[in-house]
């Protein structure tokens, strides 16, 4: 396959990409005082594992398509439920409930989500049915 | 739209670019001048290659090079090479050593040598070809994986080898493709894919090739992929036949699951098995239901933590052996089924042995699949002994739920974890590479979605209070009685492979990085090596070419333990990471 062809198809990709961000514009679910404070919780307990800018080492992705795509259907529910009750991984639940409140408003701003005025709850958070999809490429 | 996911994840390819530098900062070592001037632009003529064929398979464990991934179909890890004894290892040095690669994460390959090539894998599905006598690198394939992979990867980005078949070198992929090089110039042969990537499968183990068929199977035991072993043509990659290891409802066996709950049964066979020739049977261990949960599943849950004898022609079940009913620990089943004619309490077996990760040494007649002896071999809480019919009475006091909270012992990775240890026909002795920790448990919801973690239990890893701080040794253990003979306590976990040979030296790695030789009767160290670049979790090799013999390792920490091991994985916070290939051999006089 020649580059001109690659670029064609990424920026074709590209496209699809955004569009679907226009389509579906995502919920707020945090705010963003929650976010700024989920930042530091991810560079000091996740960042080793995921990357300091998600994009995964030893652990998976935290961001993007490879992590939360369409096609993967992942509600908010059971994506936080594995945050909060299986990482950091090898220390499970070793986090306050705001800590892990934090650090998935921090990964839902990263993946394109809106802050808002309502801050995200560790107990809703667990059963929430709110779909999770990235708007990051 | 993957672009930035993927560049990322090339990060490690793109390093191989700066080898040559890196060899230079490694001119320290004793690395012969021609490994350091080794311009990878300008390819000296690959040497000569000799087709494999399936009798030079079954002959393997009297061949010089190292065939396959345990050596040979019995599995043993063992070499008929005395060049190298308990007298002279102390004089080894590095014949050569590869540039430092410049991967982050876990080197767990085990190197294959065929003739003068020597073929290996890195982290990432990288295949690299060496002359395995001078050190200079023949051919590079950096495989392309597709970014999805990485979801469902539990345990590090591993790839523990490749099989040789013809003039093809076959392995398989994180994205679960499998794929055959030309063994001379790299290039593709074939590619086929096993399974979408992303959902669960992920494939780290090195083929095992019988009469022409590649055998291989996936991981995915984490995330409730149901487990499969299938047999390829190994011409073209054509799928010849597929055997799930965890049953449907109208299979044999299927009646030991709740209503469809195979479906994500999990079951993974994620460690290249065995095979016995004069019987045309395969010996295939299979890993930890899924979710982990137990109480989720009521049943025995067939076949998973079970070793399989299967035929390699038609993957066939012939019979099975479940070493742990209804786990609820994740004590897969995965670990080497080794072939050894043994004599216990006055009579002769043709068995399959096996340190399993529930804490038992196994001796199983590989003609029947009944059961000789197991014996504890570490502090074991899990499981209370043998019952009447020969199979593993597990405690189920300490088998958690949602509300009960449990401590066992040994942890989730096992007495044993997936490293091979050998079986020694000179010693009548296995050498098990033993970890020493325990755990504590409790039960959390979950709910299965494709591509997240299926487990359903929330787990952390705890000193064993029969001797906390001390999380590894190596032991030998007798094969006619089933008893420990010596043991090496490490206040590390021990983490890589063991090598027996004829010279009467076991030798392996440690995770702070030296690569140790034991007096294989008495576990006495008679040498340890210069502390190398990284720690090791990979097994060792020793072949011969030119009448010289050489011993192999990968360096290059990382794997399950940092990951999973939590505060206890806290003193190897500080290990280099990096993956290095050193070879050694007594010095030339
Ligand atoms: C020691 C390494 C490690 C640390 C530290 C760690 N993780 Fe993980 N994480 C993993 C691994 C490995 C997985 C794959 C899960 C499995 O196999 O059970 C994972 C999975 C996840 C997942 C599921 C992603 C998916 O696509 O399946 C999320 C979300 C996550 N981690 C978030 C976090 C957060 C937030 C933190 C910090 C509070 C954290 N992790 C800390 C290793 C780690």
């Amino acid at each position: 396959m020649n580059i001109l062809k690659i670029r064609a198809l990424l920026g074709a990709a590209l496209l699809a990409g955004s569009s679907t961000v226009a389509l579906a514009a995502p919920p707020a679910l945090y705010t963003a005082d929650q976010a700024k404070a989920g930042a530091d919780v991810f560079s000091q307990n996740c960042a080793m594992c995921h990357g300091a800018d998600l994009s995964g080492a030893a652990g998976p992705a935290l961001v993007g398509q490879a992590f939360a795509s369409a096609s993967n259907k992942y509600t908010i529910g059971p994506v936080f439920t594995e945050v909060a009750l299986q990482m950091p991984a090898g220390q499970p639940a070793s986090l306050t409930h705001e800590q892990y409140e934090d650090v998935f408003a921090y990964i839902l701003q990263q993946n394109g989500y809106p802050a808002g005025t309502t801050k995200f709850d560790y107990t809703a958070g667990l059963s929430s049915k709110e779909s999770l999809v990235s708007q990051k490429p | 739209m993957q672009k930035i996911s993927l560049q990322h994840r090339l990060k490690g390819a793109t390093a191989f670019g700066c080898a040559g530098l890196a060899l230079a900062a490694f001119a320290a070592l004793a690395v012969p001048a021609k490994a350091q001037t080794a311009a990878p632009e300008a390819m000296p003529t690959p040497p000569a290659y000799t087709p494999v064929s399936q009798s030079d398979l079954v002959g393997a464990s009297s061949s010089d090079g190292w065939l396959m991934f345990n050596r040979d179909y019995a599995g043993r890890d063992y070499v008929p090479f005395d060049q190298i004894n308990t007298d002279n290892v102390s004089t080894l040095t590095t014949a050569w050593a590869s540039g430092k690669i410049d991967i982050p994460d876990g080197f767990e390959g085990t190197p294959i040598v065929s003739g003068n090539y020597m073929f290996v894998t890195t982290p990432k599905d990288h295949v690299i070809a060496y002359n395995a006598k001078t050190g200079e690198k023949i051919w590079q394939y950096d495989y392309k994986i597709a970014p999805a992979a990485y979801k469902t990867l539990c345990c590090d980005t591993n790839n523990r080898g490749v099989a040789v078949y013809g003039s093809s070198v076959i392995f398989g992929t994180l994205d679960n493709h499998v794929v055959a090089l030309d063994a001379t110039t790299g290039k593709e042969q074939w590619n086929v894919s096993l399974a979408e990537p992303g959902v669960g499968y992920s494939i780290t183990e090195a083929p095992l090739i019988v009469n022409g068929k590649v055998i291989i199977a996936s991981g995915g035991g984490e995330y409730g992929a149901r487990g499969f072993i299938v047999g390829l043509d190994a011409t073209n990659g054509q799928q010849v036949w597929k055997t799930y290891t965890i049953p449907s409802e109208n299979e044999p066996g299927g009646d030991t699951w709740p209503k469809g709950m195979y479906q994500t049964g999990g079951g993974a066979a994620w460690i290249t098995g065995t095979y016995d020739s004069e019987t045309n049977t395969l010996f295939w261990g299979v890993g930890n239901p899924g979710p982990w949960l137990a109480k989720m599943r009521p049943g025995k849950n067939l076949y998973s933590d079970s070793v399989l004898a299967l035929d390699p022609d038609t993957g066939k079940m012939k019979w099975y052996y479940q070493y742990t009913a209804n786990d609820s620990w994740d004590y897969d089943g995965v670990n080497t089924p080794q072939l050894a004619d043994i004599t216990y309490e006055g009579k002769d077996y043709k068995a399959v042995m096996e340190a399993n990760r529930n804490g038992y040494f196994y001796a199983i007649d590989r003609t029947n699949g009944k059961l000789i002896y197991a014996k504890p071999f570490i502090h074991d809480t899990s499981i209370l002994g043998m019952d009447k019919t020969g199979h593993a009475i597990t405690n189920d006091a300490l088998k958690p739920t949602l509300t009960k909270s449990i401590f066992t012992c040994p942890s989730f990775l096992g007495g044993k974890n997936w490293w091979p240890g050998s079986v020694d026909p000179d010693t009548n002795m296995a050498y098990v590479p033993t970890l020493h920790a325990c755990m504590t448990m409790v039960g959390v919801p979950v709910t299965y979605s494709a591509g997240l973690p299926f487990l359903g239990e929330k787990f952390e890893m705890k000193d064993d209070p029969t001797s906390p701080g001390q999380y590894g040794s190596l032991q030998a253990i007798d094969l006619s009685t089933g008893k420990q003979v010596w043991e090496q306590k490490s206040a590390y976990p021990w983490d890589a492979g063991t090598l027996a040979t004829k010279g009467g030296v076991v030798f392996s790695g440690t995770v702070d990085g030296f690569l140790k030789a034991f007096d294989a009767k008495t576990g006495k160290v008679v040498w340890t090596s210069p502390q190398l670049t990284s720690g090791i979790i990979s097994n060792p090799i020793s072949y011969q070419i030119d009448g010289k013999q050489y011993v192999a390792i990968w360096t290059g920490w990382g794997g399950v333990w940092p990951i999973w091991a939590g505060k206890l994985a806290a003193p190897e916070v500080k290990i280099p990471r990096g993956g290095q290939l050193y070879v050694f051999a007594l010095p030339s006089s």
